[in-house]
């Protein structure tokens, strides 16, 4: 009751504040054609407008962020299936399907399918962040710092598998290196100066968001802009809207794949891209005979499963990042660096420290939605416009909001220069076979993985492991979940690639 | 399989598969995975080195260098296993002088291919780029009737900066280059400046 109070008062709130609205418009429409420019993926849009948010009160900047977020998850579905480049990387079932049913000339049904599905996504994941937040944060406020270093550990681990899921060591190596950069800066307990080299730049640390931008942003133009690509001629649109009943035969497709691509999100390292191939899979599997025949050909079912997957990874991402201050994904620690620059502490006393901050995130994620549907059909048009521009014309455009992001966080043109090294390292990581992921989370999540376990180890100092096993239950648990995340990458995995 | 026995180029590509969360344009081969192994194993042992080097101040539970140092062991280890799968997958390390040339040969190999060649020249210019931004700083004013309209270094780097990278890649007229340079970065640092009171890199 007292939630749905919460709620009606951040609806007034929004509604009575027209700049709120036009900011979440702006971000969905930036959003939507960022993600439908191939190559231009969601975690660039996120971290290279966050720069934007600096001079955004805290309430329009969150209302931006989510914008974006919501917009550009869906966006890469348009390229995906009207010239078969997906937009983003959780595209790529929706190409496989929907530029098969664009090249019979239903690429417009196909896209509304998508469009549809991507509502229907969103609202499966808001309602279950909504319902499965009050739950996480009582269990997080059970953690003490023995909890909060396993499940920092955990996060990290986890994201090394997910990231990287044929090879985990080498998203673990990623993730550790994140570590290493973590420490850099003076040690929050006793302010001892570590690996700064007598700079004073490195005293306050490295900034994740200027690590951000370089890895998903100037790493990607590295990448993508030496590759040589033909421009792609899109598919005919045609009529876009499929009817009720055509889409209520999905409903159980849709609410499976919105439960997978919530329970996905939450997991921190796997996001839209594990999300939407899962159900993909799992959808195929559990299609009929019939519908099972036209997968890979066109089936509308098989678009539907994906695209409700990955759009309802964004309330399953917020989840663990409001909740534990551990992003789902990249793009959710972007949300969170957001978050941060204004101040906001994430985390199980969020509710605490920021009342009423959860319940207009909730209500921002819903306008988002509204609005990713009513621009998402008639941002259509303009976006078979958009894709006629070449990579080699969009990416260098690019490279001045690196240096503006990076430099705005702290007006400080040493995070210019984080931004310069990080991209390079990125981009010689990922020529060397290393996910990025792992290592921006470990970065977010060092000192917090640094300070809780030097205070743990303090508590325990004079009592035995047995007892420390049994007095802490919830730790022990999250001891044998980190020691079980390592077993399985070491062992199964390897199997599964033998 | 088209029903005439042609095979179609749609229907001859294999879908792509889930390889993880993050997707790869290439796949690594063991020698560079050797060469990541020892990279990456002399930074563990560095940071170990330099985790025990830090001030104990208080007890060694709570020591500045103690997550460092079991960071670098943990990294050392998994180097170890990396380095280990690289050489039994076929890295070359036959004798040492094939390991102390695979650097100058995989060096020569990278700078062969094109894209390679493309990428470094990019990489050069992107670095010339942030250097310039940063040491050279002016800040010009002109007032117009309405407001004063500001131009920077930042926005006369960029544009010269970005033009040339638009000629090399996009490979359009200079003439065309300049003004799409010239418009987007405008219009950029008017966002920044104007909409959101963002100083621009250079205003210190």
């Amino acid at each position: 009751m007292e939630a749905l109070l919460q709620i009606q008062d951040q609806l007034v709130l929004i509604a009575l504040n027209p700049w709120l609205l036009i900011a979440c418009l702006a971000g969905v429409t930036l959003g939507i054609l960022w993600g439908a420019m191939p190559g231009l993926s969601t975690t660039m849009a996120m971290t290279l407008l966050i720069g934007l948010t600096v001079g955004m009160s805290q309430s329009v900047a969150i209302m931006f962020m989510l914008g974006v977020y919501t917009g550009s998850v869906f966006g890469g579905a348009i390229s995906a299936v009207l010239i078969n480049i997906p937009g983003t990387p959780d595209a790529v079932p929706t190409m496989i399907e929907g530029h098969a049913l664009a090249r019979r000339g239903e690429g417009g049904l196909a896209l509304g399918t998508a469009i549809s599905a991507s509502f229907i996504g969103n609202w499966v994941g808001i309602i279950l962040l909504i319902a499965l937040i009050p739950a996480v944060l009582f269990l997080a406020l059970q953690f003490r710092s023995w909890e909060m270093f396993l499940l920092s550990l955990w996060g990290i681990a986890i994201c090394g598998s997910m990231a990287s899921m044929g090879d985990p060591i080498k998203g673990w190596i990623s993730g550790w290196i994140g570590l290493l950069i973590s420490f850099v800066g003076l040690d929050a307990i006793h302010g001892v100066s570590r690996f700064t080299f007598g700079s004073f730049n490195l005293d306050d640390g490295i900034s994740f968001i200027p690590v951000l931008i370089g890895l998903f942003g100037l790493a990607e133009i590295l990448r993508v802009l030496p590759q040589k690509s033909p421009p792609k001629i899109p598919s005919k649109v045609g009529r876009v809207l499929p009817s009720l009943d055509a889409l209520i035969q999905y409903i159980k497709p849709s609410f499976r794949s919105g439960i997978i691509g919530t329970v996905i999100g939450a997991i921190p390292g796997a996001g839209a891209n594990v999300a939407s191939f899962f159900a993909y899979d799992v959808g195929r599997r559990r299609a009929s005979e019939a519908e099972r025949r036209k997968w890979g050909k066109g089936s509308y079912e098989a678009i539907v499963c994906a695209e409700v997957a990955n759009n309802a990874n964004v309330g399953g991402s917020l989840l663990p990042t409001l909740a534990l201050g551990i992003p789902g994904n990249a793009a959710a620690a972007a949300i969170l660096a957001a978050l941060q620059l204004k101040n906001v502490v994430v985390g199980p006393l969020i509710q605490v420290e920021n009342p009423g901050l959860i319940y207009f995130i909730y209500i921002g994620l819903i306008i988002a939605n509204f609005f990713m549907y009513g621009m998402a059909i008639a941002l259509i048009k303009p976006c078979v416009k958009l894709f006629s521009l070449p990579k080699t014309l969009l990416m260098p455009l690019i490279l001045p909001i690196c240096i503006l992001g990076a430099f705005a966080v702290n007006l400080n043109f040493f995070d210019v220069y984080v931004m310069l090294i990080s991209g390079l390292v990125g981009y010689v990581l990922h020529r060397f076979g290393f996910p990025l992921a792992p290592l921006v989370l470990a970065v977010i999540l060092g000192p917090l993985a640094d300070e809780n376990l030097r205070r743990a180890l303090l508590v325990f100092e004079d009592t035995s492991i047995l007892t420390v096993l049994w007095d802490r239950k919830l730790g022990t648990v999250l001891l044998l979940i980190v020691l079980y995340t390592f077993y399985d990458g070491i062992f199964r995995r390897g199997d599964r690639k033998a | 399989m088209a029903t005439d026995g042609t095979s179609r180029p749609e229907d001859a590509e294999p879908p792509p598969e889930l390889t993880g969360e993050e997707e790869f344009d290439e796949r690594s081969t063991p020698n560079k995975d050797l060469a990541s192994a020892i990279f990456l194993g002399l930074l563990a042992i560095a940071t170990m080195v330099g985790s025990v080097r830090l001030d104990v101040p208080g007890s060694v539970f709570t020591a500045p260098g103690l997550l460092p140092f079991i960071t670098g062991l943990t990294l050392l280890m998994m180097t170890a296993v990396l380095g280990t799968r690289a050489i039994r997958g076929g890295a070359a390390v036959g004798s040492m002088a094939a390991l102390v040339g695979e650097p100058f040969r995989t060096l020569n190999a990278f700078l062969s291919g094109d894209k390679n060649r493309r990428t470094l020249l990019l990489m050069a210019i992107v670095i010339a780029y942030v250097l310039l931004v940063a040491f050279i700083n002016f800040d010009l004013r002109l007032p117009t009737p309405v407001f004063v309209f500001q131009i920077s270094s930042y926005e006369v780097i960029s544009v010269i900066m970005v033009t040339w990278i638009l000629k090399l890649f996009w490979k359009a007229s200079l003439l065309r280059c300049f003004i799409v340079t010239l418009l987007t970065v405008v219009a950029l640092a008017s966002i920044f400046r104007y909409g959101f009171g963002i100083l621009m890199p250079e205003t210190f």
